[in-house]
């Protein structure tokens, strides 16, 4: 039914070129066309792979999310984000150990970019998440021992089940393509900025779960695959 | 749909860029230091002319560990002097290897960690400080919180006359 409309909307539109439609006349047409937009254009489910690719492949950390996504007018996506990450990392050249897990969330919106090229098998968006953790840590080392006055004292460093969390936005931009049938894919770079982030007196998260690591901002880069849901 | 491929290869080749981008937060000084300014009877900053040597000491067990940490300077307006891994640490100020003055600091001692790359550091919170005044005035802490941001800690007030002494 969709694909229908979408393909009578670009046989209408391609008439109006060699037509020479007058400008208002072409202008209201386009208006009644995207107001005959079903407001609601399904659902789809979209799991993150790229983050557990990378644990597969050696990384210290794990990061996979699935999202839910829905398709409002052909042009506006909010979408829910759930994800875990885990992060299990000694850094062997100063025997610093940090370990957390936990889940994360984000909430969004992205907007169609492509939304009048219905013709196309995708499409490219952009949009922005707010997203947030609450997590606890635990980091270790080797004990600090003073480097002055002869070394006399020695300081041990281990803190487990450091409480924290974090806040913070994403900038995303992004494409899907459809593949077969209801299953699509797509990649998406994300800008994450650093909203908020509770420290403690002993330490800074070293990794943010769903963020990365801890720092004012970062780039990611995501490759979903996509489930468009029949309903 | 040609647009859309190439759309699809930039983003592609993107991953390999971006990771780069990652930004170590790893400070230039892993170190923290107890800052002093050295200030006339009017607040403004002097300078001691002649020869000053600074002694750090602690106290391990039933011995006194001395550690020289200034050797002879001339014209210190400031210090940077390390504190211990203890809760104490005294620093004696020699001028001129005449006269001494004994500062002694109580501190807290807070082990941090910033990045798993750069290693800990200790910061220290003051607690208390006290000083003989032979040659000084007095000891005011301006910041109790002694961390890597080199940020003045104490002011050491001297009186100075009219002709520099």
């Amino acid at each position: 039914m969709v694909s229908s409309w979408m393909l009578c909307l670009a046989t209408g539109w391609s008439q109006q070129v060699h037509k020479a439609v007058p400008a208002q006349k072409k202008a209201e047409e386009k208006k009644e066309a995207e107001k005959d937009v079903p407001l609601y254009q399904g659902l789809s489910l979209e799991w993150e792979i790229a983050g557990l690719g990378s644990y597969l492949l050696g990384s210290d950390i794990l990061n996979s999310e699935i999202a839910l996504r829905a398709n409002l007018k052909n042009r506006f996506l909010p979408v829910v984000e759930v994800g875990y990450g885990k992060a299990d990392a000694i850094n062997d050249g100063n025997d610093l150990h940090y370990k957390t897990s936990a889940p994360y969330f984000r909430i969004g919106l992205d907007y169609n970019i492509f939304h009048k090229k219905t013709h196309l098998p995708g499409y490219i968006y952009a949009g922005l998440r707010y997203g947030m953790s609450s997590f606890s840590y635990d980091v270790s080392g080797p004990d600090m021992t003073d480097p002055n006055y002869g070394g006399a004292y020695v300081t041990p460093y281990s803190y487990s089940g450091v409480k924290s969390n974090a806040s913070w936005l994403e900038g995303v931009f992004g494409l899907k393509v459809k593949i077969y049938k209801g299953f699509c894919m797509g990649w998406s770079v994300r800008y994450k900025m650093r909203m908020s982030v509770k420290e403690h007196e002993n330490s800074v998260p070293w990794y943010v779960p769903g963020f990365g690591k801890n720092a004012g901002s970062s780039f990611n880069l995501m490759y979903n695959l996509i489930y468009n849901l029949p309903f | 749909m040609k647009k859309l491929s190439v759309i699809f290869c930039v983003m592609f080749l993107s991953a390999f860029f971006f990771p780069a981008c990652e930004v170590e937060n790893c400070p230039p000084n892993a170190l923290a230091f107890a800052y002093f300014s050295f200030v006339d009877q009017y607040g403004r900053a002097v300078a001691y002319t002649d020869t000053l040597t600074v002694v750090g000491q602690i106290d391990s067990g039933d011995s006194t560990i001395n550690d020289t940490l200034i050797n002879r300077e001339t014209k210190v307006s400031e210090l940077s002097l390390p504190l211990s891994y203890g809760t104490q640490t005294r620093f004696v100020l020699s001028y001129n290897g005449r006269t001494q003055d004994v500062i002694t600091i109580d501190h807290r001692n807070i082990p941090y960690f910033m990045n798993l790359d750069c290693g800990t550091m200790m910061f220290y919170e003051v607690t208390n400080a006290e000083t003989t005044t032979r040659m000084l005035d007095s000891l005011v802490i301006t910041n109790p919180n002694i961390d890597n941001n080199e940020k003045e800690n104490f002011k050491i007030y001297f009186t100075v006359t009219a002709d520099g002494e």
